[in-house]
């Protein structure tokens, strides 16, 4: 079931990679000092990304688990290297978010930055990649986009953070460089093994996912399966990105760093790649190394929901706060993805959406307060619902939604993925419990300490203005709108986590 | 009598270096009629000589002909390594008579000198006998011991010809040990009959082993692999920027082919004895190359350990023992030609400028200064790092698909480790240069049409090259002996 | 194989015995009576005046290298008319090749003025 039908002659999918890169290629043709010209270019090209991303939503194929909009050429034909791009339930979610989370970030970009135009071509340039590699279904081509996130992003960071920002850029580029090798050299093995089994090289998704490698090796002899190994090899690459718990230590020095743009895309984004990556190759190529190994990074993930959530109630910063609440929730999507049962991923899936969709807002409101207040710590301010009754109500639904009110988008992913976890790990889904009970502490404190009690000395605050509600608006739609309607999320992915948990 | 036939005297086999050695006399009678304010047609009269051993070249692909009694071979693989360096020299020569002009070098003998580097270079990628193969080094050798120390009047320059006469002349002397010891205990100095000997009689045969041994040092000390490097650094600071942009990336390539030619195409069953001193090789470069390289704040002497840690990833790639293998490493060469070309390029741009253009210091904000020296030079070094989607990821992705192949996980695992080590200091780079200078920026200057078009080249050979499939293949075709 | 070394070993033998006898034996046999004249460099040379370090014009260098190079490229010319018989015209041409080389070597270093002596 579709709403209407797209011709399928046209490489849709390659069209959406490369919209950014001519939009950013026509920033790089502007002069520097026409801001604003620069500025509409960045927006419009995001805007029709969107519409694009939107137009392959509506054509989406719903109740069926097949890869859509398949565009599949050769490319290196002597290393099986293909050039394969296709669309299933498990990215198409995401590709929209994608699209959103640039148009907003781009919109609230400040034209009177310092090089700006570079800023704005860094910005198209991350677009184009991050696209890629939710589309990506070769490996070496996922591989090649997924690195290529990694040069904007450095640089995003380094040359328009805050504070340290060159050591938050190489802490960041170190760890996800080296985690990313791990899965280079799982994804040679994996396409070694099976060209041992089938005979022919191929990195191609489709194909790798038909044989699933088997076997075991000895390694300083212990018996390991081979796919607990290449479970691992991408494991460390994705749960760095994402980041789980033991190798979570450059988020917040890369959060803080970050300039407001960047950050809605790092948080909102960069670590549901990582998810991504774990559900669509992970869950997908090794079923069997991830229910050996599955169970540790649940406990890892749900480890990363309580640290997280201790780390944010002792926070004064509100943007490390965040930070660390956003790690926290980013906790829920990895327990839900590995209880490996249909009603655990779908949550994740969603979570994964809403987790965007909160925690962009959240970073957003939070540099609107810096902006206005000059602080963003949490103990220096005080009363300021009574200075901009709106703009607390924008924040207050965004709090809710954060901490998982009924009604709100943020339930609904959590819900499922507690269900799942509880048929499966059942103390796992106990310590996300408490952690859902600690983010409402966190999360509430913040609210009431900075928008509640009487201010010590009168402040001014001003009011949300018109262009900030307007940015604001599309995510608090979503929230309400995945809150109050839940269900036809699940209708369009369904099919799809059904082929995945049922490997 | 001397039977003429059995020798087999072929000219079309070795046409290019013919070509090029022609050119050398022409350029030599040249500059004693040509006044000193026209000397750009030296470089002129170079680059159609250059040009045309290129498209000579090209005739030799996908032939196997073998001529002057197994001397010379003229196949892909040769004609592959041709059009590699005779590209890498045109490019040299391009951008050289500005620079020339601008450092007061503007000499004749410049462009003959880089002409006889080029033939030997070229004698060597095509060199089938251990004769051969000694005069193809010797004759790359001594132009570029002349080339380094060019800059007469600088005391750097005089330091850098010195130390790569005597060093170079010590390699040499182990090389030809190896060679005698070789030809001792096979009683061949064919490649050939060499191979014949060693698959006629298997066994460890000690004096053979010595003799690859020898071997391997000198070679290894052309190709500045570890532990035979320390003159790399030395050298490429003190020469003049544009010999050190010659002789990094081509002087690397004819050694590599003479590596290809003799431990994958002749040596291949012994693989088993070679391969732990060559692994070894591999991985003190690598390792000592990427670390050192951090410590650098000159351009050239990072670069120069750079190079040190890729000869140790092209080594790589010879680990297997297998043409796959071989061909992983050919692309990685060719790969390692264009970026390197590159940045080395850029660091000469700047340097015909200024005084000190190599600290790393002077780079600061170089993107306000010069934007298109400043971007391509971040290319070169993205792709130095191994970064995707530019050519440097892909060398090194298909010569870690040839270990993984191989199952060679040791070497395999301090390359990645390396690899990961060495974008601190490529990208280190690239923040000196979008770092705002604290000064009033300087005023922006052209660098003149030829570098500019050789740069661009350069980058636009690093950027797509890997996405062309083709290349790869190409590779492929060429180890096809 | 190794066995075709052999007289080589032996050479090595022979000279190393010869270099050990020479250096040890004298102190044995020789009598020693240490006086000014014998205690010179060169005891029944020429007596020395002065340092040996002194600064030649660079010509005589210049000259040696030149003539060194054209004396090595010639004794190629040797073997060359051994078998020229054989070789026939082939051979001929091929030298007329190689001495034409040699010519535009000449030539190059009497115009760039190697060859002119002070000034």
């Amino acid at each position: 079931m579709s709403w209407y039908q797209l011709p399928a002659t046209v490489p849709w999918l390659t069209i959406a990679v490369l919209l950014p890169l001519a939009g950013a290629l026509l920033v790089l043709l502007a002069p520097s000092a026409a801001r604003s010209a620069i500025k509409q270019l960045g927006v419009l090209t995001t805007v029709f990304t969107l519409v694009l991303v939107g137009l392959l939503l509506g054509g989406f194929q719903q109740g069926t688990a097949g890869l859509q909009f398949d565009e599949h050429h050769s490319w290196i034909t002597n290393l099986g290297i293909s050039y394969h791009l296709g669309v299933d339930g498990l990215s198409l979610f995401l590709l929209g978010l994608n699209a959103l989370l640039f148009l907003l970030a781009l919109a609230v970009t400040d034209p009177k930055m310092p090089r700006f135009k570079e800023f704005v071509l860094l910005m198209l340039v991350l677009e184009a990649a991050t696209t890629g590699v939710l589309v990506a279904l070769d490996l070496i081509l996922f591989y090649v986009f997924w690195e290529a996130t990694l040069v904007p992003l450095y640089l995003l960071i380094g040359a328009w953070g805050e504070g340290r920002r060159i050591y938050a850029a190489f802490k960041f580029l170190i760890y996800t460089v080296l985690a990313s090798f791990f899965m280079l050299v799982a994804i040679l093995a994996l396409a070694a093994l099976n060209a041992n089994q089938t005979g022919t090289l191929t990195f191609d998704w489709s194909t790798l996912v038909q044989h699933p490698v088997t076997g075991s090796v000895d390694v300083l002899g212990i018996r390991v399966g081979i796919q607990v190994l290449l479970f691992l090899g991408f494991a460390v690459a994705f749960a760095v990105k994402m980041p789980l718990f033991p190798v979570h230590t450059w988020l917040p020095a890369a959060y803080t760093a970050s300039p407001v743009p960047t950050l809605l895309i790092f948080a909102g984004l960069i670590s549901k790649l990582g998810a991504y990556g774990f559900l669509r190759f992970n869950l997908s190529l090794f079923p069997d190394g991830t229910r050996s190994a599955g169970p540790y990074l649940a406990g890892l993930a749900v480890t990363g929901i309580l640290y997280g959530a201790l780390m944010a109630l002792v926070q004064s910063d509100l943007k490390r706060l965040v930070a660390y609440a956003s790690m926290s929730h980013l906790g829920f999507i990895g327990l839900g993805i590995f209880t490996q049962n249909l009603l655990g991923v779908e949550g994740a899936l969603i979570q994964m959406i809403n987790h965007g969709v909160i925690i962009a807002a959240l970073f957003l409101t939070v540099a609107m307060i810096e902006r206005r207040a000059g602080t963003r710590d949490r103990t220096q301010l005080r009363g300021l619902e009574q200075r901009a009754p709106l703009f607390a109500a924008l924040f207050l639904v965004v709090s809710l939604a954060a901490l998982g009110l009924p009604g709100l988008n943020g339930f609904v992913g959590e819900f499922l993925i507690m269900l799942g976890a509880w048929s499966r790990f059942l103390p796992l889904a106990v310590g996300a419990g408490l952690g859902v009970i600690l983010a409402a502490w966190y999360v509430l404190r913040m609210y009431q300490g900075a928008f509640q009690e009487a201010p010590s000395q009168p402040t001014a605050f001003a009011e949300a203005r018109w262009t900030e509600a307007g940015v604001l608006a599309p995510l608090l739609a979503l929230m309400v709108v995945l809150g109050v309607s839940p269900a036809f999320f699940p209708a369009a992915v369904q099919a799809t986590v059904q082929a995945v948990v049922s490997r | 009598m001397i039977d003429l036939s059995a020798v087999h005297i072929d000219y079309q086999t070795v046409l290019p270096e013919l070509v090029v050695t022609g050119t050398i006399v022409v350029v030599l009678l040249l500059d004693l009629v040509v006044p000193p304010d026209r000397r750009r047609w030296l470089a002129v009269v170079s680059v159609v000589g250059l040009a045309i051993a290129l498209i000579a070249s090209i005739p030799l692909w996908g032939q196997h002909r073998s001529a002057f009694a197994d001397t010379m071979a003229g196949d892909s693989f040769a004609a592959f390594f041709n059009v590699l360096l005779l590209a890498v020299t045109i490019l040299t020569v391009l951008i050289s008579p500005r620079y020339l002009r601008c450092v007061h070098l503007d000499f004749g003998e410049y462009y003959a000198l880089v002409l006889s580097a080029a033939a030997g270079m070229m004698l060597l990628a095509a060199a089938t006998s251990l004769m051969t193969i000694f005069l193809g080094i010797e004759l790359l050798s001594l132009a570029l011991y002349v080339l380094c120390s060019f800059s007469r009047l600088q005391e750097h320059s005089q330091e850098s010809g010195l130390k790569y006469l005597l060093l170079g002349g010590f390699a040499t002397g182990f090389l030809l040990y190896g060679m005698a010891l070789i030809y001792g205990a096979t009683g061949s100095t064919t490649l050939l009959g060499i191979r014949a000997f060693v698959t006629s009689s298997p066994g460890t045969n000690v004096l053979l082993l010595l003799g690859i041994g020898f071997l391997s040092v000198g070679l290894a000390f052309k190709a500045s692999a570890a532990p035979f490097h320390m003159w790399t650094p030395d050298v490429y600071e003190g020469a003049p920027t544009i010999v050190t942009t010659f002789m990094s990336v081509a002087t690397k390539a004819a050694a590599f082919a003479a590596v290809g030619r003799i431990f994958v195409a002749t040596l291949p069953s012994l693989e088993a004895q070679w391969y732990v001193p060559l692994a070894l090789i591999a991985v003190l470069s690598m390792s000592i190359g990427n670390v050192v390289a951090i410590t650098q704040s000159n351009l050239k002497r990072l670069l120069a350990y750079s190079g040190i840690a890729h000869a140790g990833f092209i080594f790589l790639g010879i680990l297997p023992g297998t043409t796959d293998g071989l061909a992983a490493s050919l692309f990685y060469i060719a790969a390692y030609a264009a970026m390197n070309f590159g940045a080395f390029a850029v660091v000469t741009a700047l340097d015909a400028k200024g005084e000190h253009a190599d600290e790393l210091t002077y780079w600061t904000g170089l993107f306000y200064r010069r934007p298109f020296l400043a971007t391509t030079m971040t290319i070169f070094m993205l792709s130095l790092a191994g970064i995707p989607p530019t050519v440097g990821f892909f060398a090194k992705l298909f010569v870690f698909q040839a270990l993984v192949t191989a199952h060679l996980w040791i070497p395999l695992i301090v390359g990645i480790l390396t690899t990961v080590i060495s974008l601190y200091y490529y990208l280190r780079v690239i923040v000196v240069m979008v770092t705002v200078p604290e000064g009033a920026p300087v005023e922006r200057e052209g660098v003149g049409l030829p570098m500019t078009v050789v740069v661009g080249l350069s980058a636009l050979g690093t950027t797509v090259m890997g996405l062309v499939p083709q290349v790869f293949g190409w590779a492929l075709q060429a180890t096809r002996f | 194989m190794l066995s075709d070394y052999f007289p080589l070993l032996i050479f090595v033998v022979v000279i190393v015995g010869f270099g050990v006898v020479a250096i040890v034996v004298p102190g044995f046999i020789g009598g020693h009576r240490p006086n000014a004249a014998a205690d010179l460099a060169y005891e029944s040379g020429i007596v020395p005046r002065e340092g040996a370090r002194r600064r030649f014009s660079v010509s005589f260098y210049l000259t040696a290298m030149l003539f060194i190079i054209f004396d090595v490229e010639a004794i190629f010319i040797y073997p060359w008319a051994v078998i020229l018989k054989s070789l026939r015209w082939f051979g001929v041409a091929e030298m007329g090749v190689f001495v034409a080389i040699l010519l535009v070597a000449l030539i190059y270093i009497w115009a760039k003025g190697a060859l002119e002596w002070g000034d």
